[in-house]
């Protein structure tokens, strides 16, 4: 992405071109001085560059190259004993990684949909705000700006089914204390709720920077044509919202497909594996078993399928907002 | 040179491409561990030691007293105390990528019993037969050699052994006429008749979190019923024989008869001592050290109230079960500094620490005659008594799949106690992933 932006900073400068009907030296010139800022411009992003590469590209590559690779440790080291499909084979036959998979695409959908639509709620409500929305922003941006792991301990003490407040709630109405955490159904919801609270006002303050790019005038012409609120919000403000929404809905799948840090803390993937999301499944076939080629597939599967996902989203996203037009 | 992005972006692939292979390349051999010197010099040296906490008999941390007590017989090597986690998973887990890829620290590991059959399967563990003389081993008992070995080569130092007790309350006991249960069906009994009294809301109180201490839980019950989970050569899994189908059973009919809370099916030891310790419970399954800290009025409120006895069996056999816990040095074979963390990892293992564990520590010490010795005596530790008596019953660790083998059997003894699975079904469960696991196959 970098590389990219990079490249088309440099782009405008480096690629002008003289008119073809230039005289001979003058062009010589301007040649020279475009090669001469575009060399630069690559010198100036190059240190970035290399560290981009180091930290991102090469993790990156080198897992996709063990993931076809049967890895054994000695003690002189890591060592590639042959390169196989083999650790995807076994992926496609392991059914706690359909059930895995399974929980992720469940947790992914229920958690970035209710996400928007609270989302959506809070930054209308947002937007009307007068002085206090810079409070109100920094009250709701509490639980975004806390450490997942630190929330997710809270959480952890919410659900205690000896001391939790939440189980002690639930006593009170139902007469019989839950083990919340130790149910499949109870764990599965309880991961949601605490990544729900935590990324609603992420969601909120994305939608937010996109309703108040809306001109006014928009809304007092739905208004004068007697547009009802409700009409109004789908045929003027979600069209022009679409592109905000876009990428509110991008950056939470790719987070909520890559969930870990809730799960470890609260449930680590259980009871039983009701809720181990891929990259606990990865986490513990790498780590724990020390399994490092079907480690490394499921990593690298995991990370096919959120990019593919994407990309049809984006293509289903980009006719509709087209067809909006 | 021109540089421009087409120019920048093949020179970054090859650059990866090169950094990937020369990861997938075997470096340089280094010294062989049966050249390592065993002799510490009077050069200063600083040795990480990775460990989590180590119990003293109040509850406290031995660990500084262990270091300390070292430095008077080695002053010129310092110790570098790492806080590792407590829950013995994630403690392996953060150690095991670090030294597969070479690390030379930690240069001396405090690790889990259960893990010699994976240490050696991947070269995290150094082999110690070539390091230390034969008879080094004689001093420690037959069950725990086994288990710090893998194929006739040491890996472990033993430090400590643990087993596990049954902690009860010897004030509702009194208060309300009852025995200590002799067996588990009293354990029952016992524990409804409290719970109806009012004065606790659990009878008896266990570690069902989806993890290790479950295993040991399920291996526990299953022996009590007569059975194992593998065959003796842990290469095949015997998880649906009426035996392991019994233990398992009676664990479930503890929950559903509301003996054991199903709380109890999401603690980890220290969850299970809170319930203990805040006085929710009649009956605790834990280590050596849980009693320690119960009677402990700093961290208990039921400090002075309470007994402790062997896990009961079933009616009509006196023969009492606990697992081999227990904890032992791992030498990093990646050291830089080999004679100073043998030394260290060694001298945890030999007469001076374990006599401090003796007179200091919460936990049993490794050592066959320190259990015996006079200072053991004058501790009076009533868990000494009963660890003489125990019957240890080994978990199926010596495989390198063992953490896939545990799994299959924690991950499905949650399931059968919590309800989820019938007996049957989860048994039948067990065995299968067991036996794929044991194969090297498991996922």
């Amino acid at each position: 992405m970098t590389v990219q932006g990079e490249a088309k900073a440099a782009g405008p400068r480096a690629g002008r071109q003289p008119s073809p009907g230039a005289p001979g030296p003058e062009r010589s010139a301007r040649t020279s001085l475009a090669r001469t800022r575009n060399r630069a411009a690559w010198l100036f992003a190059s240190p970035a560059l290399l560290v981009i590469l180091l930290v991102t590209v090469f993790p990156v590559i080198y897992s996709v190259v063990l993931s076809f690779a049967r890895v054994s440790i000695d003690y002189d080291g890591f060592q590639v004993e042959e390169y196989t499909l083999s650790n995807y084979g076994a992926l496609l036959q392991s059914q706690d990684w359909y059930r895995a998979l399974g929980f992720t695409i469940l947790y992914t959908v229920v958690t970035v949909t209710i996400e928007l639509v609270l989302g959506m709620l809070s930054a209308l409500v947002l937007e009307r705000l007068g002085v206090t929305r810079g409070w109100m922003l920094a009250l709701l941006l509490i639980p975004w700006s806390l450490v997942t792991i630190v929330s997710a301990q809270l959480w952890k003490y919410i659900y205690d089914s000896t001391y939790g407040i939440a189980t002690w709630g639930i006593a009170l109405v139902t007469d019989d204390p839950p083990v919340i955490l130790g149910e499949p159904v109870s764990a599965a919801a309880a991961l949601m709720v605490a990544d729900i609270w935590k990324t609603t006002p992420f969601v909120a303050i994305i939608l937010l920077a996109g309703l108040v790019m809306i001109p006014d005038e928009q809304y007092e012409a739905a208004e004068l044509d007697g547009s009802s609120a409700w009409s109004t919000f789908w045929r003027v403000v979600m069209p022009q919202l679409l592109p905000t929404f876009t990428i509110a809905v991008l950056f939470r799948v790719l987070q909520a497909f890559g969930v870990f840090d809730l799960p470890f803390v609260l449930t680590q993937g259980g009871p039983g594996t009701s809720t181990q999301t891929l990259a606990i499944m990865g986490y513990k076939v790498l780590f724990q078993d020390i399994n490092i080629g079907p480690g490394a597939a499921i990593a690298t599967s995991t990370a096919l399928i959120v990019g593919l996902g994407c990309l049809l989203f984006l293509r289903a996203f980009r006719n509709q907002a087209k067809g909006g037009e | 040179m021109q540089i421009d992005r087409r120019g920048l972006l093949t020179g970054a692939a090859g650059l990866a491409g090169v950094a990937a292979l020369a990861g997938c390349a075997p470096r340089a051999e280094r010294t062989k561990i049966g050249d390592w010197p065993t002799e510490v010099g009077d050069e200063p040296v600083t040795i990480d030691w990775w460990s989590a906490n180590i119990a003293t008999n109040e509850g406290g941390d031995l660990r500084p007293r262990l270091i300390e007590e070292f430095n008077k017989a080695y002053p010129s090597v310092r110790i570098n105390l790492v806080a590792a986690p407590a829950d013995t998973d994630t403690n392996r887990t953060t150690l095991t990528t670090q030294i597969a890829a070479g690390s030379q620290s930690p240069d001396v590991i405090h690790g889990d019993i259960a893990w010699p059959g994976q240490f050696a399967e991947n070269s995290l563990a150094t082999p110690l037969s070539t390091l230390v003389p034969d008879d080094f081993w004689d001093q420690y008992p037959e069950g725990l050699r086994s288990a710090a070995s893998v194929d006739g080569e040491y890996y472990m130092f033993p430090v400590y052994i643990d087993n596990s007790f049954l902690v009860y309350r010897q004030d509702l006991l009194d208060k309300h006429g009852f025995q200590v249960p002799g067996s588990w069906e009293e354990v029952v009994e016992t524990s409804k008749a409290l719970i109806d009294t009012g004065d606790v809301d659990y009878g008896f109180v266990f570690q069902g979190n989806v993890y290790e201490g479950m295993t040991c839980n399920a291996v526990e019950f299953v022996a009590d019923a007569g059975g194992r989970f593998t065959d003796d050569d842990v290469t095949e899994s015997t998880a649906t024989s009426s035996e392991a189908r019994r233990g398992l059973e009676f664990m479930a009919s503890l929950v559903s008869e509301g003996v054991t809370p199903r709380a109890s099916l999401t603690y980890i030891e220290q969850a299970s001592l809170d319930a203990f310790t805040t006085g929710r419970a009649a009956f605790l399954r834990n280590w050596s050290y849980a009693y320690d800290t119960a009677n402990s009025p700093d961290a208990s409120s039921v400090a002075g109230k309470i007994g402790i006895r062997s896990r009961p069996g079933f009616d009509g056999t006196d023969e009492t079960h606990t697992t081999i816990g227990g904890w032992g040095s791992y030498v990093n074979p990646h050291t830089a500094h080999p004679a100073a963390a043998l030394a260290w990892a060694r001298w945890l293992a030999d007469e001076d620490a374990q006599q401090l564990i003796v007179r200091e520590g919460g936990v049993i010490p490794a050592r066959t005659a320190s259990l015996t010795s006079p200072d053991a005596k004058a501790a009076a530790k009533p868990q000494y008594e009963i660890a003489a008596d125990y019957t240890l019953v080994p978990r199926p660790t010596a495989t390198a799949f063992y953490p896939k083998v545990s799994q299959g059997i924690y991950v499905n003894a949650n399931s059968i106690a919590a309800g989820q699975s019938a007996v049957e079904t989860g048994t039948s469960r067990m065995q299968r992933q067991m036996d794929v696991a044991l194969a090297g196959q498991a996922l």
